[in-house]
């Protein structure tokens, strides 16, 4: 992202210099960091898709061509988009559900909000092992189901892994998009309701006339966020059923990794320039979906959507 | 129909921490009046007024309106309309939908509700300005389509939150005289909060005066400027404030001038002090301390050794300087005491 300086044009040039310096020196710490770290890693990654695996043979697009020829690629593309397209309006509800009543609360409301962080802080590692007791064969959950009379259910290596990493997903992200939310709804001015109150409104038209509008800027805060953090949930697919789990959770991760593990460097590099296209593509859209969405408070949400960018960059 | 008046009868606010917001308060304003809460900030007249629209739970009296207890009715069903210092203006509707909400909420026809804004629209000014939102809007203008949401529905009680607080000077004084002009036309009753003793003055009929919750006084603005009832009120209302100082000490009375048994303090206003004369025996001389011009007066601000500080209100031509002593005379006839 190009710095924004105080320029003014009409000052002398020398000033002019000092002054277009000036934002470029504090960015120096982040802008080196993120070089080091992402923009050029990435840059690498573009040329390398372009390169045969371990030669310096250029090849052009025959890497992009085999990967989208890839049935494992179509697979895990297909069922990565399928978790973003379950997961995310799924984790919007929720946690929009729950900042609600937690709003609603007055007593101990920092109690439930902490309640519901602390998935975020549980580290994956003792999650995995939690969930294998849970989700296991012979589990806790299938002796629950045991008890209503139903037959037991391979949670894992059936067509339902599917079910049980959205729901770690959604325990995992739950708090996080609630607090977002609530932090949006605090933002909403307490006059509104009171004058709706007066005005006769009802609590669903104050929460579709004022609630709802005023948390626009907030939503598209939050789908970007979930939607960046449902590429992320291969962690815990890749923890809890390995390298190769059943059909239904093989993520675009998966293949990455495994790409990775036989150095098909080429496929992966390719693999990983779509996807970044694709999340790219899906941020531009999400912004101009908003960006017509209504005049109301657009300087706060471009602020927003300029944070996003930042956040995206480093995710 | 019954009359409108609104009683407001030992009512009581208690906030957790053990505040008395509202300290026994007890009121009748009249229909058609314009009443002004004043006071500053923590008297209790935002709290009071809330109570009144019914965003505040009435701990204790009542409140009623034409007869009808409110303590227990739902805002909406109170048939009152409230103007907010920030103005509360829905920032997602566009000015038409903001001054159509009421109406819609009560599920007013299209056609009457068109008609209704259009002809509050016209009444405030706000006909060019129907298809913008109140982002697009300065500061005045929303303070108008604020005003025109509250019109549009036609309430026995127009409830103000210290609307003209957010303005500046200038826009201050022309909106405080719009909103004298509308309500007098419209003639419903309004009650007016405001910490600013000129907007209590000059737009109230009548002037509730509050202190930590308590009632101080409750009367016309020409009594309560003339006749304060204790030496919060006057202190408060009147810039520069009364000059006040315990009986006994400081000016003596003239002869034949005898306080009510109960008061302590005697006070004069500004404008009761004048420059006396040589030969003049009730004079006293004091020393300048400084003078203030706003162009109208000229405020001299004196002091002397075992009297009281007094401002004194003279002509804007009137000249005097800091350190200058001068002789200056009590117009008796306007001494108060409380």
């Amino acid at each position: 992202m190009k710095p924004r300086g105080n320029l003014n044009r009409s000052e002398p040039k020398q000033k002019l210099n000092r002054h277009s310096l000036t934002p470029w020196l504090f960015l120096a710490p982040s802008l080196l960091f993120v070089s080091v770290m992402v923009l050029l890693p990435f840059g690498d990654a573009v040329r390398r898709s372009f390169f045969s695996a371990m030669g310096k043979q250029f090849v052009g697009f025959k890497n992009y061509i085999a990967v989208f020829r890839n049935e494992v690629f179509q697979l895990a593309a297909k069922n990565t988009a399928k978790f973003a397209l379950v997961c995310i309006p799924l984790l919007l509800l929720f946690s929009l559900v729950l900042a609600l009543l937690l709003n609603a609360v007055k007593d101990s409301r920092g109690f439930y909000k902490t309640s519901f962080l602390v998935p975020i802080a549980v580290p994956v590692a003792s999650m995995v092992l939690l969930w294998r007791v849970v989700f296991h064969e012979n589990g806790l959950l299938n002796i629950v189901i045991g008890w209503v009379g139903l037959s037991p259910v391979d949670w894992l290596n059936s067509g339902s892994a599917f079910g049980v990493l959205v729901f770690t997903y959604l325990w995992k992200n739950v708090g996080y998009d609630m607090v977002l939310w609530l932090s949006g709804i605090s933002s909403i001015n307490p006059a509104l309701y009171e004058s709706a109150q007066m005005d006769g409104a009802g609590w669903w038209k104050r929460f579709t006339r004022i609630t709802l509008p005023g948390l626009m800027p907030t939503l598209f805060t939050v789908t970007v966020l979930s939607l960046l953090n449902s590429f992320k949930v291969f962690r815990e697919a890749y923890l809890i059923a390995g390298s190769y789990p059943h059909d239904s959770i093989y993520m675009l991760q998966h293949l990455f990794n495994n790409w990775f593990v036989s150095l098909d460097v080429d496929k992966m590099c390719a693999g990983a320039v779509l996807m970044a296209i694709v999340v790219f593509l899906l941020i531009l859209l999400l912004q101009k979906v908003w960006g017509q969405d209504s005049g109301q408070g657009s300087g706060v949400r471009n602020k927003e959507i300029r944070g996003i960018q930042e956040r995206g960059d480093r995710i | 129909m019954p009359n409108q008046n609104i009683v407001i009868d030992k009512a009581n606010k208690y906030y957790p921490g053990g505040v008395h917001a509202v300290n026994n308060m007890s009121m009748e304003i009249s229909e058609g009046e314009f009443v002004v809460f004043v006071g500053p900030s923590g008297c209790g007249k935002t709290t009071l007024l809330r109570m009144i629209a019914g965003l505040e739970d009435i701990h204790g009296g009542t409140i009623s309106m034409g007869g009808r207890v409110l303590n227990d009715v739902a805002p909406k069903d109170r048939d009152m309309a409230m103007v907010f210092q920030n103005y509360a203006l829905y920032p997602n509707m566009k000015v038409y939908d903001n001054i159509a909400f009421p109406l819609k909420m009560r599920k007013a026809k299209k056609v009457e509700i068109d008609a209704a804004v259009r002809e509050v629209a016209r009444k405030l000014d706000l006909e060019q300005l129907l298809e913008r939102r109140p982002g697009a809007l300065s500061g005045g203008q929303r303070q108008r389509v604020a005003l025109a949401r509250a019109m549009v529905r036609k309430p026995k009680l127009f409830l103000m939150d210290e609307p003209l607080s957010n303005l500046d000077a200038k826009l201050r004084v022309q909106m405080r005289r719009e909103i004298v002009g509308l309500q007098s036309e419209l003639g419903v009753t309004t009650i007016y909060v405001t910490h600013d003793q000129t907007e209590a003055m000059t737009m109230g009929d009548r002037i509730a005066v509050m202190r930590d919750g308590v009632l101080q006084q409750f009367d016309t603005p020409e009594v309560i400027y003339d006749r304060p009832a204790n030496l919060f009120t006057a202190g408060f209302i009147g810039s520069p404030p009364m000059n006040v100082w315990p009986l006994g000490e400081g000016f003596p009375l003239p002869p034949g001038m005898t306080p009510p048994d109960r008061a302590t303090h005697a006070g004069i206003r500004p404008e009761f002090i004048v420059p006396a004369d040589e030969p003049d025996r009730q004079a006293v001389q004091m020393r300048v301390r400084g003078v203030e011009r706003t162009g109208r007066e000229t405020l001299v601000f004196l002091e002397r050794e075992g009297l009281p500080d007094l401002a004194m209100a003279a002509g804007s031509d009137f000249d005097a300087r800091p350190g200058d002593s001068m002789r200056v005379r009590l117009r008796t006839e306007a001494l108060r005491f409380m």
